[in-house]
């Protein structure tokens, strides 16, 4: 296995773990209020759709086009 | 006096909760309005970096090696999962219990480090294909935005390193905390930084 392929693995399954935790934690601050809380939300929101990302890159349906052209 | 005293050694001076809650709203308004400012400055870049990319007829320019994606999402994952290390830290603090707190908050100061010498690693490999700052359009708004962010990250480090030793310098409580509160919110944006530049360099 090469290193590219270990970086990938490692990749999508922390994805799929920092997705869960940060998921759990918006669930558990869902119904609280407060304007940092918000912030917080909106944040963590963000967050998911970041490991999203990752996770698709580690899955090697992203990311894998070298050039392109317009 | 013994109220005194304790609002002293939370660093607050004379202050009641009243009084308290009125300033952190304003000081939380004036960091929402930092970050409004900071993610300003960002997009400015980004939008550089998108005419740039829109203006050339192949990106990255014929030549130009593209950034490792799959090193971008190791890097990527070890910065968002101190996102959450911070969050849980924070959440330790206002449960009372400072060793939990403790312990994510080192843990989250180690993984921002892990993720700026992955960018380090990243920018030598990149220089040694001939990627540089002044070679061409990409590596310019690449290492500009990276750098900006990554110089970010580490302003962010020395600020949750300073928060732990103020912590422990007992200057936060469970209820007083707003410089915590701040440091985890300015950590989540830049982790939310990173979601659109890496998009923006390693997928897009």
């Amino acid at each position: 296995m090469d290193i590219g392929r270990i970086a990938d693995v490692i990749a999508a399954i922390g994805a799929i773990l920092v997705a869960v935790f940060a998921l759990r934690f918006l669930r558990k601050e869902w119904n609280l209020k407060g304007a940092d809380i918000a912030v917080t939300k909106v944040m963590l929101s963000l967050l998911v759709i970041g490991c999203i990302e990752a996770f698709l890159v580690g899955l090697r349906i992203l990311g894998q086009t070298p050039l392109s052209t317009h | 006096m013994a109220a005194h005293s304790e609002a002293l050694a939370h660093g607050h001076g004379v202050m009641t909760q009243e009084e308290y809650a009125e300033q952190r709203d304003l000081r939380f308004l004036g960091f929402l309005l930092f970050l409004f400012t900071d993610s300003i400055f960002f997009t400015s870049y980004i939008f550089a970096a998108l005419y740039l990319r829109s203006a050339a007829p192949v990106w990255p320019p014929p030549g130009v090696e593209r950034p490792d994606v799959n090193l971008g999402a190791l890097n990527a994952i070890i910065l968002f999962g101190s996102g959450v290390t911070a969050h849980y830290a924070m959440h330790r603090l206002k449960e009372s219990r400072f060793n939990g707190y403790i312990w994510f908050t080192i843990a989250t100061i180690i993984l921002g480090s892990l993720f700026l010498l992955g960018q380090g690693y990243e920018y030598s490999s990149l220089y040694h294909h001939g990627v540089t700052w002044s070679g061409t359009t990409f590596g310019a708004s690449f290492f500009t935005l990276t750098g900006l962010h990554g110089f970010h990250v580490f302003v962010g480090v020395i600020y949750l390193i300073v928060t732990l030793a103020q912590t422990l310098a007992g200057v936060y409580s469970p209820s007083r905390h707003f410089g915590l509160t701040a440091a985890t919110l300015y950590w989540h944006f830049v982790d939310v930084i990173w979601v659109v530049l890496f998009f923006l360099f390693y997928i897009y």
